[in-house]
């Protein structure tokens, strides 16, 4: 066998001495290299990218709603809290005097309140607005009014509430023209629980939605990164850094983290109109949930970042796997 | 510029595929390792290039320890190493200039510059014209001649090849080892596992004989009769 190399080295010197002069490479040289590779992925695995985006919009669009349960539950409590008063419902016949005796006991406490005397035809003109449509049954009642005249105390900080109302039962227990001291408490106490076993099981949930999701996209990525397996090998054996092989691929999560959050957010704002309508429409549910709010833009800034990290960790898992097992 | 001293290999549960292997190869030397299949060869080839590290001994080249090294170490070293593999293991969806171009890439030179480079490469190997080729549609002989730039481009100080000719016809592997010595001319260390006895007669360079994980022979003529029998 005839094995010809005359002069050929002279060739692969001057390449040698070109290729040596470009490996000085600048940072944003770099950057730039890593935003155009992370394109590149996309493009090529374009229905697994889309996979993972739709992956993280599905997830992100749970959380969205989780979180609308929790924001208006809350604003439902705060104005809840903000209308707390305890009743003071006197038996009939009351006099002046007395009405006034237990308006000088609630001034006498230290805790800042606003009294308003509900007469007999008052409560009724309240209950007959409460009634609505159906005000029509009260018709007739008004000869004989059976609502008693009361006293509604209502307290500026809520956590007042329990205890105007204990001094109240105390004193007013003995006094024979005082039929019941009252105070909606139970209704409050409950939407609270309500509202902190949503908030336990739906923490719990969010944590658990979050762990499934970065599991099933950095499986997905995996997927995708089987087309790039003998790149990712070649890229090892030349030398190149883990932060060169790892950056395309984190850049492309971030991105579909973004992007998926982004179309979560999308689909709740397109679910939302139609809920606010069904709402409007169904008297139940209008009573007790007047309006759905969106969630504030903190939360979308927050649910998009989650996206993102959900993203990027799944990217990671998935090229760490794959660089480790080779 | 490579030293194994007592370094062995061993595969769980209790296989050895280098036993006590001493071998001493200086700058600009083209070696061959011989033997036949299982003889140990590959294994180590992939200790060269920290692609496995040793059971025991210590490997060095270019002076660096490589049972010492971090992954950024092992990563510094790997770019002054190229590897040749019998496959090729060329990217498919990328074409020849792409594939020699790669290793610029990574590094982040820019596309015109990395092409430059690599057309000039291609052109002095007698590529050139299938730049635009995709790796399917070249020969083997041809394909593997692509991975030899590809280690090349970026000035290795070694090259390891591993059975680069296994799957060649004669003329095909005359070609692949033409580009081979011309980096060795220019004093790139070349390390050569084969059975290919042909080539190693033809090229009359320094043979090292594995068999079973050890070392049988370290010889300068091929041509010497007695040892030929040893390359099984």
């Amino acid at each position: 066998m005839m094995v010809e190399n005359d002069n050929a080295h002279v060739g692969l010197e001057e390449i040698w001495s070109e290729s040596g002069a470009v490996c000085e490479i600048s940072l944003i040289a770099k950057c730039f290299h890593c935003i155009g590779q992370c394109a590149q992925n996309v493009r090529r695995s374009m229905m697994t990218s889309l996979l993972t985006a739709l992956t993280i919009a599905v997830a992100t669009f749970l959380l969205s709603i989780f979180l609308v349960i929790l924001h208006n539950a809350s604003v439902r409590i705060a104005e809840s809290s903000s209308e707390l008063s305890v009743m003071v419902f006197f038996k009939d016949g009351v006099r002046p005097d007395q009405v006034d005796s237990v308006k000088e006991l609630v001034s006498s406490s230290s805790i800042p309140a606003t009294i308003t005397v509900v007469d007999k035809s008052t409560a009724l003109e309240r209950f007959r607005r409460s009634l609505g449509e159906d005000a029509d049954a009260l018709d007739g009642l008004e000869g004989d009014n059976p609502l008693p005249m009361s006293l509604q105390i209502t307290v500026r900080t809520p956590s007042n509430v329990e205890s105007i109302y204990s001094t109240l039962r105390a004193r007013l227990a003995n006094e024979f023209f005082v039929d019941a001291v009252r105070y909606s408490r139970s209704d409050v106490d409950d939407m609270r629980q309500i509202v902190e076993g949503v908030k336990f099981a739906g923490g719990f949930c969010l944590v658990l939605i979050i762990v499934v999701v970065t599991f099933v996209i950095s499986n997905t990525i995996r997927l995708a990164l089987f087309t790039h397996r003998l790149e990712i090998e070649i890229m090892r054996l030349i030398g190149a850094s883990r932060r060169a092989i790892f950056a395309p691929f984190l850049l492309e999560g971030w991105i579909q983290g973004a992007f998926g959050a982004a179309l979560g957010l999308v689909a709740l704002v397109l679910f939302m109109i139609p809920l606010q309508e069904l709402i409007s429409h169904v008297e139940v549910v209008s009573l007790m949930l007047p309006r759905v709010n969106l969630i504030p833009i903190w939360q979308m800034i927050g649910v998009v970042a989650v996206g993102i990290i959900v993203g990027t960790t799944g990217s990671f898992m998935a090229v760490r796997r794959f660089v480790r097992n080779k | 510029m490579i030293h194994l001293k007592g370094v062995s290999k061993v595969y769980p549960p209790n296989q050895a595929a280098l036993r006590g292997i001493d071998l001493d190869i200086g700058k600009g030397e083209f070696v061959f390792i011989a033997g036949a299949s299982g003889a140990g060869k590959s294994t180590l080839l992939k200790m060269l290039f920290a692609g496995d590290k040793s059971s025991s001994g210590t490997v060095s080249v270019d002076g660096v320890d490589l049972s010492t090294l971090n992954v950024s170490g092992i990563e510094e070293i790997r770019k002054s190493i190229g590897v040749v593999f019998q496959d090729y293991r060329l990217l498919p969806r990328r074409t020849v200039l792409d594939n020699v171009a790669f290793s610029l890439e990574v590094m982040g030179v820019s596309k015109s510059e990395r092409s430059r480079i690599a057309m000039r490469l291609l052109r002095s190997m007698g590529l050139e014209e299938r730049a635009a080729a995709f790796p399917a549609t070249l020969s083997g002989g041809e394909q593997q001649r692509v991975a030899v730039a590809r280690a090349l481009i970026r000035k290795p100080k070694v090259i390891l090849a591993d059975e680069p000719t296994g799957n060649l016809d004669q003329e095909m592997s005359r070609l692949v080892f033409q580009s081979l010595l011309e980096a060795n001319a220019c004093g790139v260390t070349v390390v050569v596992a084969t059975h290919n006895l042909s080539i190693i007669e033809a090229l009359k360079k320094r043979v090292v004989v594995l068999d079973r994980g050890r070392i049988i022979t370290d010889f300068c003529d091929s041509k010497n009769g007695e040892q030929q029998g040893m390359l099984g």
